[in-house]
């Protein structure tokens, strides 16, 4: 390592003259090295730019992200810039340390960690929330690749690091930033600078990754290249990028040789996530100023996709119930992708303005965004759970885990029960119950 | 089951290969001892690199010449594995023996057809004592060769400019100079960690064309160079 800093060093807070005492080497980029270091007894990160990289560019960035604060909790933020006690020119700066639940994104695409689908989805939406959260506050991330994006893999908490590219939106300074498989072809072709538009197809391509392990335009492209060089990734990733599975173009289709996730993974998934991925890269390369899927579109989605997931009767596994594809077929189930049986039909819940079918399983639970009009995309507070209910036909039940009092409904409309907080509805074929703001249907 | 059939992201191989002068020259002043020192040191954050980039299968291997040529380390070894050697120095420096060695390596049979450019570090601290000039040939008429990106590194004062610049053979990619044993330290550090990254992950420009000026760090042509600059030369009072 260069060590640029030794154990022992001191760097101060500009401003603050807090005194940060360096402990350890953590790791180094290509901007810099990471060190522990430890602020009145508390461990925190302070990173080093190499001598090239502390520009005074970098340097007014970082001073308006320290300004600015950290658009939410899923970012790990500068604190403030430090220089070294001892004098000379450098500078770094002071960050939380990175807590070890939280595991980088290299780990899914090295195979050494298979989270559940559940974890995974709930790791999406949670990076489309992040990312609503920095738009939002008007600025945009830039250099989104595989190095800065962490996930506790137990969980679905993510955490966005390596946030010192971040800038006010549509005003960057020139020069080279992000890795060409992340940026939208427009900047691989220098047609324009990093911008919220280009994060989306950065964060589509993250999306991708995290579901099928695979990089949305290589396929035949990709393995007819020899020498991986620049010109040919220019090529693959800008001049001419055309997606795996385009609709109207099979020109890149995946090779089995090479490319076993992106024909293995893809075929897990409901239609409608391959119509988001398909929307991302192709209307979404041919127009990035509209053409994109945007925040929201993604935030349903994959709280759909969530919804979706069961495990089959004959093998157990997590998979995803796919309506379209069940409507498609007379309401017949597929063939398990995993075990090829027949799975019994999982029961069905769908409730009105409310887009797609939540399958419901014993320990699956709804939440506010299920049953409220314009509630918060969290997983924390409950609403209702799916229990075991030996007297429901279906074998389960509905468990009132709100405040207020559900009513269930005869087929003519008429209220013919309550569920008070605490209760169990049995559920049968075609029954209705009101939760919350909604009207919620069931299906055997 | 979680994931059902994924496996790890398809990934390809770098090769990268140390050419090493060990002539007698470098037995002075303790610059064969600084260069094995170097390169044991920059292993750790190699492998480091190797380990953050997932795309990319990173295998060694080192070709050390003075009278004559000889593998160090023959057989592309996974980064993970790599330990080096130490070398010693004595004899002359035939440096077109390494070279030609260096080409018969780049076979498509070797190499395999699909991979990122190699990259090829040749270090040295004198001249050439053989004919450098077809080794250089030899390499350049192989695939993999061309598509390399070639690096050299001159020690001490001694060194000649001229075949190492013609072994790079780019006006954009400077000779290293490595004047000190801080200076080769850090030269031998950036080829491992920075060279290998933007070789394995090629970095996106976002100059729009429209813009006037060329980038402070960069030759604003349509063909530009991914691999970032190098860093200066570090000032030491041991001057080799």
């Amino acid at each position: 390592m260069y060590q640029l800093l030794k154990p022992g060093d001191v760097v101060l807070g500009h401003g603050t003259k807090a005194r940060y005492v360096v402990r350890r080497y953590i790791g180094g980029g290509g901007q810099g090295e990471v060190y522990e270091a430890e602020r009145d007894g508390v461990p925190l990160a302070v990173k080093w730019y190499f001598m090239e990289m502390a520009t005074p560019q970098q340097r007014a960035t970082l001073e308006s992200l320290v300004a600015m604060k950290a658009p939410d909790h899923r970012f790990l933020w500068p604190i403030e810039i430090v220089a070294k006690e001892s004098g000379g020119v450098g500078f770094g700066y002071a960050m939380p340390l990175r807590d070890k639940r939280f595991r980088g994104i290299v780990e899914l695409l090295k195979g050494t960690v298979q989270p559940s689908f559940a974890t995974l989805t709930t790791a999406g939406i949670n990076l489309v929330e992040a990312f609503r959260a920095l738009h939002s506050s008007g600025r945009s991330y830039r250099d989104i690749n595989e190095g800065g994006v962490f996930v506790d893999f137990t969980s679905g908490d993510v955490l966005v690091c390596d946030n010192d590219n971040v800038y006010i939106d549509g005003m960057g300074d020139a020069g080279v930033k992000g890795k060409m498989k992340w940026m939208a072809p427009e900047i691989v072709v220098g047609k324009a600078n990093p911008s919220s538009d280009t994060d989306l197809y950065s964060l589509s391509v993250l999306l991708f990754y995290m579901f099928v392990v695979h990089h949305p335009l290589e396929g035949k492209r990709e393995s007819d290249i020899r020498a991986f060089d620049h010109h040919a990734s220019v090529k693959l990733y800008g001049e001419d990028p055309v997606f795996i599975y385009d609709p109207a173009n099979d020109t890149n289709r995946p090779v089995k040789q090479f490319h076993k996730n992106a024909i293995v993974m893809w075929k897990n998934y409901p239609r409608f996530l391959h119509r988001s991925f398909e929307k991302s890269f192709t209307e979404g390369i041919r127009d990035p100023a509209n053409g994109r899927v945007r925040l929201p579109d993604w935030r349903k989605c994959l709280v759909q996709l969530r919804d979706s997931i069961y495990h089959c009767t004959r093998c157990k596994a997590e998979v995803f119930f796919d309506a379209e594809q069940f409507a498609a077929n007379g309401g017949a189930m597929a063939p398990c992708i995993e075990c090829g049986k027949v799975s019994k039909t999982p029961l069905r819940m769908r409730c009105d303005k409310w887009p797609g079918t939540v399958v419901a399983e014993v320990g699956k639970k709804l939440y506010d965004h299920h049953l409220f009009q314009g509630k918060e995309w969290a997983f924390a507070d409950p609403r209702a759970e799916f229990v075991d209910d030996g007297k429901s036909p279906s074998g389960i039940g509905v468990r009132n885990q709100s405040d207020e009092r559900w009513t269930v409904l005869g087929a003519d409309g008429v209220v013919v029960g309550e569920v008070a907080p605490g209760a169990v509805a049995p559920i049968t074929n075609d029954c209705r119950i009101g939760m919350g703001q909604r009207q919620v249907t069931f299906r055997l | 089951m979680p994931l059902p059939g994924s496996e790890k992201v398809s990934a390809r191989p770098l090769h990268f290969i140390w050419i090493v002068d060990v002539s007698g020259s470098m037995s002075v002043d303790g610059k064969i001892q600084s260069l094995n020192q170097a390169i044991k040191d920059a292993s750790p954050a190699m492998r480091d690199v190797a380990e953050n980039n997932p795309f990319a299968e990173v295998f060694v291997r080192a070709v050390r010449f003075s009278s004559g040529a000889q593998w160090h380390v023959a057989t592309p070894t996974p980064v993970q594995d790599f330990q080096w050697k130490d070398l010693s120095a004595e004899g002359v420096t035939d440096m077109g023996a390494a070279l030609g060695m260096v080409a018969d390596s780049l076979s498509v049979e070797q190499m395999g057809e699909r991979g990122y450019p190699p990259v090829l570090v040749l270090v040295s601290d004198g001249q050439p004592t053989d004919d450098y000039k077809s080794g250089i040939a030899k390499v350049m008429a192989t695939n993999w060769g061309r598509k390399a990106v070639r690096l050299a590194i001159a020690i001490g004062a001694d060194a000649d400019h001229g075949s190492l610049a013609a072994f790079v053979g780019d006006v954009e990619r400077p000779v290293l100079k490595a004047d000190n044993a801080e200076s080769l330290t850090q030269y031998i550090k950036w080829v491992s960690t920075i060279v290998v990254q933007s070789v394995s992950s090629p970095p996106s420009k976002t100059n729009p064309v429209t813009e006037p000026g060329p980038n402070k760090n960069y030759v604003d042509t349509e063909i530009w160079d991914p691999i970032p600059p190098a860093p200066a030369p570090v000032d030491s009072s041991q001057i080799w």
